[in-house]
């Protein structure tokens, strides 16, 4: 379940050693988001780049080959949090780490190899990889893993250029079994009974850009804030024809999806990309460069929408001022993702409240606003939507850190997971709320205070608006922060 | 009205409970439904949950309650509970509320009556309140008729009476004429749906978080959402097109599959699906000893029906267990297919007349069948005069 170590590495003397965590750190963080959580708050001051995997990686169940990544953010100075699939998490998990916290910046560029023990030099063509994205001039490069995974934002290929780590490889662990216990059975269960799961026309077939009809529906795609034309509704992942899935491993849904070797964006890129006016038949093309390059698709169409360039020739050619994004529609210095706020107040409210800034993942409204899971709400009222929101940001950190991933979240309540991990689904929400109340603590100690918890003027109706601060207001009382 | 009020009157005028009362944490506390327990109170207070709901059933729920209750913590085999509910935790002690409520949705307290939390809500609630009052009332029947069918024979007295109690309260077959002529229009279609799922509602074929139901013209089905009451579908229904164009039936019924094979391989353009309560007890209920006991729900091989209705296996949405490989192709000879311990699925070709009347006929007919095993055992079991 646990290794019980995390290697460190410090790049200046190119040295590493071994943090051995309490059990009591364990018992209150998880592991993956919590355990990074935790690191970061420790470690704050050395600036570090943190990968940890969880309880459940390497398990089988499904879901859980995800992998957490947290460090400050080089592009607003507050905290980036995310995860990705691949096979990295499992291997950190296989060389005896729950954790990867790097520091310090090598003089030369290197690469750090972790193979039954670590070292510096050539990673090999078959090792779990992450490699910083080519763009080291922007400050909101990504990463790409196993030349295929990615996150979203925050700058993680930032972070490795600056520390001169062109990437980290490890030996990777082989594939798991599937678990033979019923809480496996119940799981499966939950994602074959989700039609946005495995349904026909659901992400298990079509990837997350399935999203994009939903959203064209509804209005609130990020057209409306761009004040830019409505895409094509025809031009959709249906379009896109029948793909090869990819899944992130342990993953009976593999939402991720190639054609000709190239790979489908998912939802927020897809709606962004034609958002901005990528024609459909560049879509997949724009996606893949922006990938290699570490070009985050949602911050480069915020700047492209901004600077009201050419979107190809902005691509090719990012200028310098727009090195540290877009300014427009930001919540603590993050661009707003792919959901209008003003036609999901539930998410709205999420954007503000996220520790990470303008963020669907972290209060994942979309799911009960637009899916109608567990339960469909009001996606036009923010009333009430503070407790389900609080809810909803202490499962997600639970499953964040076990780590599951969001999707399963569609279908799947932490009552399920918790039983795979051998705990109660309270205990685990209990342990979400630690996990995200730290991070409201480390945004703290980095400058952000309360009043960074608010969206871009001008985005809701004044009614809406009214409604809005007298809902921020009971969250913040709800989580004890006034 | 609140929806919790709108919640609390479900609840009673379909004479599911005698008393709802919402226990409701936000950054104050709301109490709605009359008064609430002290002990209610305290368990809302430990579990700081948002949205605590107290239902004490009314009968014949209650005693079928009690009943399945017996030897503690239950978990019945019908598919709702399956997947959702997994297991229903049992206690005699409000103190254990909390700890039981920590990883499950719902509890029952012996004497009392269910209580859930629901993170997101009344609506969360209410549908965990009444799956639990339809789990523990299949399980009390299914377990029951079984027995008796096994020549084993237990609790058949009580199992009698509580189904002259739920023959007297629920059973209706008074049909009403739905429209006709239902395919004219996108107006006529949602409107058609939307009658016919409050006349399934009405004859308490369903509860009404329950069932599905859809149309098919053209290129399009017209299927209800999902998450959405049959009794109340006005904007609840999403239009899929079956070319697979878009990628709108992702909030569609979980059954989109099951539906869209059907009108694949048949030539039918109406379905109807809800969960009448002694069908899906008729379902579960089989006195042979096979290779695949335990794994009937999807796994069984045996031809089976209620009334004239084939029993069929298979699990909720996709997957190899699932009812899109089974339901569809049994749809072909029958208009009206039952899935174990899920519910009944019925077809006709232009309107919901025949579909609901399939779905009430198979109803009664599983009451009959019933009826018939529990007073075939009860004569066997006398004592000779």
């Amino acid at each position: 379940m646990y290794a019980g170590k995390i290697l460190c590495v410090n790049l200046t003397d190119l040295s590493f050693s071994i943090l051995s965590p309490e059990n009591s750190i364990y018992d209150k963080y998880i592991g993956g988001r919590g355990l990074c959580g935790h690191l970061l708050s420790t470690h704050l001051d050395s600036n570090p780049l943190i990968f940890c995997n969880g309880p459940l990686t390497g398990s089988g169940y499904q879901t859980t080959a995800r992998c957490a990544v947290m460090h400050i953010n080089p592009k607003t100075g507050g905290i980036f949090r995310s995860d990705f699939g691949g096979r990295f998490a499992a291997a950190l998990k296989n060389e005896g780490y729950d954790g990867l916290m790097i520091t310090g910046r090598a003089e030369n560029p290197v690469s750090l190899v972790i193979d039954n023990g670590v070292r510096f030099g050539r990673v090999t063509d078959d090792f779990a990889v992450v490699e910083a994205g080519a763009h080291s001039g922007i400050n909101w490069c990504s990463i790409l893993s196993d030349g295929f995974f990615t996150t979203h934002r925050g700058g993680t290929g930032t972070m490795m250029h600056r520390m001169n780590l062109i990437s980290i490889g490890i030996r990777p662990a082989a594939e798991p079994q599937k678990p033979d216990t019923s809480a496996y059975e119940d799981i499966e269960r939950l994602i074959n009974a989700a039609p946005s799961l495995t349904g026909r026309p659901g992400i298990g077939r079509f990837g997350t850009a399935a999203l994009y009809d939903l959203a064209h529906a509804r209005n609130i795609l990020p057209n409306v804030f761009f004040n830019l034309p409505k895409p094509d509704a025809h031009t959709n992942a249906c379009a896109i024809g029948e793909t090869e899935s990819v899944s992130c491993g342990s993953c009976t849904i593999a939402c991720r999806k190639r054609k000709n070797g190239l790979r489908i964006p998912e939802y927020d890129g897809f709606a962004m990309l034609m958002s901005v006016g990528i024609p459909f038949d560049k879509i997949i093309e724009t996606y893949n460069f922006c990938l290699k390059q570490g070009i985050d698709v949602i911050t480069a169409c915020h700047c492209i929408a901004q600077s009201g360039m050419d979107a190809e020739e902005f691509l090719h050619s990012i200028p310098e001022e727009f090195y540290n994004g877009a300014d427009r529609f930001t919540v603590k210095g993050i661009e707003l993702p792919a959901i209008a706020p003003d036609g999901a107040l539930g998410a709205a409210l999420g954007y503000a409240t996220s520790p990470n800034g303008a963020d669907w993942t972290t209060a994942m409204a979309l799911t009960h606003e637009i899916l109608r899971k567990p339960v469909p709400t009001d996606r036009y009222s923010v009333e009430g939507k503070a407790v389900i929101n609080i809810a909803y940001e202490n499962a997600k950190a639970a499953a964040d850190s076990l780590p599951v991933c969001r999707y399963a979240l569609f279908a799947v309540s932490l009552e399920e997971y918790a039983k795979a991990s051998g705990t109660t689904a309270a205990h685990l929400a209990d342990c979400g709320n630690e996990i995200f109340m730290n991070e409201i603590s480390i945004i703290r100690r980095l400058g952000f205070g309360m009043e960074t918890d608010r969206l871009p003027d001008g985005l809701l109706k004044p009614e809406q608006q009214k409604a809005f601060d007298s809902e921020l207001k009971k969250y913040h009382r709800m989580r004890g922060l006034i | 009205m609140s929806l919790y009020d709108k919640y609390i009157n479900k609840l009673k005028n379909q004479r599911l409970a005698d008393k709802a009362v919402y226990v409701v944490t936000e950054d104050r506390v709301s109490v709605y439904g009359g008064d609430a327990s002290t002990e209610l109170m305290l368990a809302a207070q430990e579990l700081k949950a948002y949205c605590l709901l107290f239902v004490r059933p009314a009968e014949p729920f209650m005693t079928a309650l009690e009943e399945a209750a017996k030897d503690g913590e239950f978990a019945p085999n019908d598919s709702e509970t399956r997947t959702f509910l997994h297991t229903v935790p049992v206690t005699d002690n409000f103190a254990e509320v909390p700890s039981a409520l920590k990883r499950r949705k719902a509890v029952f307290v012996r004497r009392q009556g269910i209580i859930t939390a629901a993170p997101f809500g009344a609506e969360q609630a209410f549908i965990f309140a009444s799956s639990v009052l339809f789990s523990g009332f299949v399980k009390f029947f299914s377990d029951t008729g079984e027995a008796a069918l096994l020549r084993n024979p237990c609790c058949t007295e009580t199992a009698l009476k509580l189904f002259d109690k739920y023959i007297e309260n629920f059973h209706r077959s008074d049909l009403p004429e739905l429209s006709k002529d239902i395919m004219r229009s996108d107006e006529s279609i949602l409107s058609a749906m939307a009658q016919a799922g409050r006349a399934t509602v009405e004859l308490g074929l369903v509860d009404s978080f329950f069932g599905n139901i859809s149309v098919c013209k053209g290129k399009n089905i017209y299927i209800s959402r999902t998450g959405s009451s049959l009794d109340e579908l006005d904007g609840e229904i999403d239009v899929c097109p079956t070319d697979e164009s878009a990628c709108t039936g992702l909030t569609a019924s979980s059954e989109l599959a099951s539906h869209r094979r059907i009108y694949e391989i048949t030539d039918k353009r109406v379905i109807l699906h809800a969960h009448p309560r002694f069908s899906v007890i008729m379902s579960m209920i089989c006195a042979e000893k096979c290779e695949n006991r335990g794994k009937c729900h999807y796994a069984c091989t045996k031809k089976r029906y209620v009334g004239s209705s084939p029993i069929v296996p298979g699990e909720v949405g996709n997957g190899p267990r699932a009812m899109v490989n089974t339901l569809p192709p049994a749809m072909k000879d029958n208009d009206s297919v039952t899935v174990y311990g899920h519910g009944v699925f019925t077809v006709s070709a232009n309107d919901f007349n025949d579909a609901l009347r399939l779905l009430t006929e198979t109803e009664t007919a599983a009451l009959k069948e019933y009826q018939s095993i529990l007073l075939a055992s009860q004569t066997s079991t006398r004592s000779p005069l």
